[in-house]
């Protein structure tokens, strides 16, 4: 059967080459409108939320494309899928007239409890069919294409029957949806896992590839850790011109969430984002997607006073 | 096969639960199995790699523990070294149900009033302190937009009369029984609060503002707490309101108390209590 995805692929615009749009970084990032084409966000900060995220969130809107990057979709939890989350989701999303979405392939809750970590997956067959039939179930109701992206993880779980690359294919051919293909995370598995990460992106279903993520990570202890808070390294920009070889994608987003540097490094590291876009032949037809388009504040800040009559 | 439900069920056990930590870097050969952790088959638990588990267990109790920390500083800082083992206790009692991170602390205040009777002896006014630092979170996040209006200036009598105020749609009014503004202010300012404070009422508006999207603390006298309750009624008046001041600021001559009266209400505009002023329906 062909791939409606697919379809849906070809028509989708490219966006080019974004950032994640942090509080720390929202006055840089509203500056730079010339160097950074998009802005990916978190819907988790601004869902039912008004002050300073809302306000953020519509200067954002008026600068950029946004893209929906969300956390808590918990597609491998074997809870009941929570639509209230859904329809409070769907409701930004249509705000943003968000081209595509996308969420990790893991779980974060369980029993009804919001663990607030992505975690992995046993690499099983129950696991696809449950989490196929949930993302065919997710998508009928979102009416928006949907991305699944690879995460990075610290142990493998007991009840593996497959490879993770098997898994990844498995899920994303049988639902039908797309790959946010984070290299980094490849990069970061495969030294803590001890594989071969251009071996293991040849073995992905490249072509359901519609965005790609980049990012730092760091050393701790005996593990390297997907922080989004230190500078890209070599080998990941490597890996990014490796998978553009041998893909077409509509997106390439810079993760940066923490330990922020002076904006120009962000700059920097967009531009080689660019450069080896621009080296791959990709974003050859652009055009800019109409959309619209929030964080948490500062905690402190707190003045007890007067008024007294 | 364990099932995929048992393998994540297990797992944030593992990940979660204190006991179930404590044996996992264990050296569980030694460690008898928590009470916790005794239904589950024991071929899973042999599967599980330990060291990544305790990686897990780690980044997920660190990132809890700091959501706390970030929301709850003043009570953080007078419990000192009994601060974490209260978090644990509440995030027992109360795990995070809800997608919003920021959430998973909104039944602190109630955790202390319900489930902690001897720290209440010894702080009687945590619970609230506790509810206080949880509604500048909750004021900074409220959904509701503030659309300040263009309105005329309350001036006079006739606008009194022809006049209803829009309350700022974050506000809430606290009562406490504790002076709450006083132990906040010198934990804000480094110092620690007495141990002990005698009952003393402490009315405060607690809002955000609509120009810095700060949440705002307003310590407010009786008169004015009543002026604000009555305002949060529908079809409240500035007419309605004065009637209030006046019951409530006893004493005063009638030109006294209406100039009084159109103070308030100038400072509450200032200071974004309310938000505009309507004409009245039936007035026109
Ligand atoms: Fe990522």
């Amino acid at each position: 059967m062909a791939s409606e995805f697919l379809k849906q692929k070809a028509q989708i615009n490219p966006l080019g080459i974004g950032l994640g749009l942090r509080r720390e970084m929202a006055e840089e990032t509203f500056a730079h409108s010339s160097e950074i084409d998009w802005v990916e966000i978190a819907p988790e900060n601004y869902m039912d939320t008004g002050g300073e995220a809302r306000q953020r969130l519509e200067e954002t809107l008026e600068r950029y494309p946004l893209i929906s990057h969300g956390l808590n979709l918990s597609i491998g939890s074997t809870d009941e899928l929570n639509f209230d989350y859904l329809r409070c989701l769907k409701k930004l999303l249509d705000e943003m007239k968000s081209p595509w979405w996308s969420d990790h392939l893991c779980f974060t809750s369980v029993e009804n409890l919001y663990i607030q970590d992505l975690l992995p997956l046993p690499f099983s067959k129950e696991a696809v069919k449950h989490i196929v039939e949930r993302i065919k179930r997710v998508q009928d109701f979102m009416q928006r294409p949907f991305l699944l992206e690879n995460i990075s993880f610290y142990m493998y779980m007991p009840g593996n029957e497959m490879p993770e690359t098997e898994f990844i294919r498995e899920i994303v051919e049988k639902a039908d949806c797309g790959l946010l293909l984070d290299v980094n995370n490849v990069i970061v598995n495969s030294i803590n896992h001890k594989f071969d990460p251009y071996e293991f992106v040849k073995e992905l279903p490249l072509e359901h590839v519609l965005q790609i993520h980049v990012a730092g990570h760091k050393k701790i202890g005996d593990y390297i850790i997907d922080t989004h808070g230190a500078a890209v390294i070599d080998p990941v920009f490597e890996l990014l011109d490796f998978v553009l070889q041998k893909t077409d994608v509509r997106g390439i987003m810079l993760e940066r969430d923490q330990n922020f540097p002076d904006f120009a490094e962000i700059l920097q590291e967009l531009k080689r984002l660019r450069e080896i876009a621009a080296k791959n032949k990709q974003f050859q037809s652009p055009g800019k997607v109409e959309m619209r388009g929030l964080q948490r504040t500062n905690l402190r800040g707190k003045e007890p006073s007067a008024l007294t009559a | 096969m364990p099932s995929l439900r048992e393998i994540e069920k297990t797992l944030c056990t593992l990940w979660m639960n204190k006991e179930a930590r404590d044996w996992l870097r264990s050296d569980s050969a030694k460690k008898k199995l928590p009470k916790v952790l005794s239904d589950v088959d024991p071929r899973l638990l042999e599967e599980v790699d330990r060291a990544g588990a305790i990686v897990y267990a780690g980044s997920i109790n660190y990132e809890h523990h700091k959501m706390a920390d970030r929301i709850f500083p003043y009570c953080a800082k007078i419990l000192k070294d009994d601060w974490d083992d209260l978090v644990d206790a509440y995030y027992k009692r109360y795990p995070s149900s809800h997608f919003n991170f920021s959430k998973i602390c909104n039944q602190f205040s109630r955790f202390l009033l319900e489930d902690c009777p001897q720290l209440l002896a010894k702080y009687p006014y945590l619970a609230e302190l506790a509810d206080y630092e949880w509604l500048e979170l909750e004021k900074i996040e409220h959904e509701a937009k503030i659309v300040k209006e263009d309105s005329p200036p309350i001036d006079s009598l006739e606008k009194i009369i022809a006049y209803y105020p829009v309350l700022n749609p974050t506000l809430t009014l606290r009562y406490y029984r504790y002076p709450i503004a006083e132990i906040a202010e010198k934990l804000q300012n480094q110092k620690r609060p007495r141990k002990k404070y005698a009952e003393s009422e402490c009315i405060m508006a607690i809002y955000r503002d609509p120009k810095t999207h700060n949440a705002r603390f307003m310590e407010i006298g009786n008169a004015v707490a009543a002026l604000i309750a009555g305002a949060e009624k529908a079809d409240c008046s500035y007419q309605d309101l004065l009637k209030i001041t006046i019951s409530k600021i006893p004493g005063l001559a009638p030109e006294e108390a209406v100039l009084k009266f159109l103070e308030l209400v100038e400072e509450l505009h200032q200071d974004n209590i309310f938000i505009a002023s309507r004409q009245n329906k039936i007035s026109h």
